[in-house]
């Protein structure tokens, strides 16, 4: 799931965080220009690293969840507005070619969020601030705000789901059962005020512990390693096969 | 070292909370802060932190104002606090990350950090959970966490907002026996609680209402006042030994001596 960190020593846990951040954003290029041979790849490879980082496949595939109904509108939109050759006889839609392009983007969806699950499993936090940092010097003092506020909204992620489970569990307690639009804004509105106010309190306990913009990231600074470049070699020798070959 | 002078506050949907308060708390001093629901506890805490500014009179930190807002670093650097909700203080993912955050914000070098987190754990006995994810750990775990995160930043003071509310009893003393020891190494401690027998160690008391300060004294004779009013917010111990005839004590070891001491007539 997108957020949430397991302290390890697996390969992918002691790569730097920067050359994780860059092949992340490596592997997002990957996922949208190669053919569906290629995504084929991508596939067997996350799920290899996630053996290998010691993420459970029940665990990784628990970050999609909140996001099937965004594929199923996806998906509905391809098939029923792409144009070619109808499924059935007689009815201009589904069309094959609507099934397969939403089939192949679902996928590359899919893809990009279980390899940014794998990412975040294997970085803390502040590794991806840091990180972030690293990547946003050029801009200053507003990169190191940006870089902060990103890697700190990105652990709030698994929070929100929390607190849905939790809003869901009181109102089933409560003998309540959502319902289209009335049961969707029973859980957004409490679910906002929840989050409204789980950032104040971390807005407190950030300033309480003397955050300030000139902070600097330095406990977890790592040098850059062989297994470093070994990653970084790993993924253009991957992206020239898939890219070339399949 | 921290001086509140005719202090006023109040939250737009609220109205007032606090009104004209005057109050010190000195260097190395323990300080309980009483008071029901609603009379401003947690407020207080928050003035003194410089996480909210009064909207009348002052509150200085070792003679800076929490006004001051190009000096809060130094405001907060040296005043630590503890919230009551063990969930809203954690901002790591690892217990290491949360203590490493505030060490990092105060510049220590990477070795000192390592050896403040190793002296710390090792103080509370949760050396174990250095590299646990915050999340999985117990309530009590949780707030055993958060007073080592402000004690690694060694503060001149720290400010517990009930920080044994939401703990079983067992973590409760422990918290409690800690908080006397940091005081007797010479840390201020602001200890905000509605249970009067967290109180029982503290050197001097304030109880807080809607009108403000209501009482203040040292311990005993904050208790004293309370029980003359009949009032019951006060230790079970203070009242039983009182009403017993005997010297007043507020723990329990210090009257089963009393009882012991009555019984065998010396």
């Amino acid at each position: 799931m997108i957020g949430i960190y397991g302290h390890g020593r697996s390969y992918i846990h002691l790569l730097d965080p920067r050359t994780k951040l860059a092949l992340m954003v490596g592997v997002s290029l990957l996922i949208y220009s190669v053919r569906p041979l290629g995504l084929g790849v991508l596939l067997g490879l996350v799920l290899l690293l996630s053996r290998t980082c010691g993420l459970p496949y029940t665990r990784l595939v628990q970050g999609l969840r909140p996001v099937l109904v965004f594929f199923g509108v996806i998906f509905l939109t391809h098939v029923l507005f792409t144009p070619g050759a109808p499924l059935f006889e007689g009815l201009p839609v589904p069309t094959l070619e609507g099934v397969v392009t939403g089939s192949v983007l679902i996928l590359r969806f899919i893809l990009l969020i279980l390899y940014t699950s794998i990412m975040t499993y294997t970085t803390s936090p502040s590794g991806l601030n840091y990180a972030l940092m690293f990547f946003l010097r050029p801009l200053g003092t507003f990169g190191t705000d940006l870089a902060f506020m990103t890697g700190t909204a990105m652990t709030l992620i698994p929070g929100l789901f929390r607190e849905k489970d939790i809003i869901t569990k009181a109102q089933a307690a409560r003998g309540y059962k959502p319902r289209g639009l009335k049961g969707f804004t029973a859980l957004v509105v409490p679910l906002l005020h929840r989050s409204f106010r789980r950032v104040d309190e971390l807005s407190d306990a950030l300033e309480s512990r003397c955050f300030h913009s000139d902070r600097r990231y330095y406990y977890y600074r790592k040098t850059l390693a062989k297994r470093d470049c070994a990653g970084v070699g790993g993924y253009f020798v991957l992206a020239v096969v898939i890219l070339f070959f399949l | 070292m921290i001086e509140l002078e005719d202090v006023s506050f109040s939250y737009p949907a609220a109205g007032p909370v606090l009104e004209n308060i005057n109050l010190i708390v000195n260097k190395g001093e323990y300080l309980g802060v009483m008071g029901d629901n609603g009379s401003g506890k947690t407020t207080l805490a928050r003035l003194m932190t410089g996480l909210l500014l009064p909207e009348k009179g002052t509150i200085r930190v070792n003679g800076i104002s929490t006004g001051d807002r190009g000096r809060l670093l130094e405001i907060r650097s040296s005043t630590g606090m503890v919230f009551q909700n063990p969930d809203a203080q954690a901002i790591g993912e690892t217990v290491e990350e949360d203590l490493v955050f505030g060490l990092e914000n105060l510049g220590v070098p990477v070795p000192e950090i390592d050896t403040r987190i190793e002296q710390y754990l090792n103080l509370m006995g949760i050396r174990e959970l250095r590299h646990r994810n915050i999340r999985t750990l117990s309530g009590g775990q949780k707030q055993l966490v958060n007073l080592v995160a402000v004690m690694v930043m060694e503060p001149e003071c720290i400010i517990l907002d009930e920080p044994s509310s939401m703990v079983d009893a067992g973590t409760r003393r422990i918290i409690l026996e800690h908080i006397a020891r940091l005081n007797h190494e010479g840390t201020a401690i602001v200890h905000i609680t509605h249970d009067p027998e967290e109180l029982t160690r503290c050197q001097r008391l304030i109880v807080l209402s809607r009108q403000g300060i209501t009482k203040q004294g040292t311990t005993h004779e904050v208790f004293n006042q309370l029980l003359d009013e009949e009032k019951m917010d006060i230790p079970v111990s203070f009242a039983i030994s009182r009403a017993l005839g005997l010297s007043p004590v507020l723990t329990t070891e210090a009257l089963l001596e009393e009882l012991c001491r009555l019984k065998s007539g010396t």
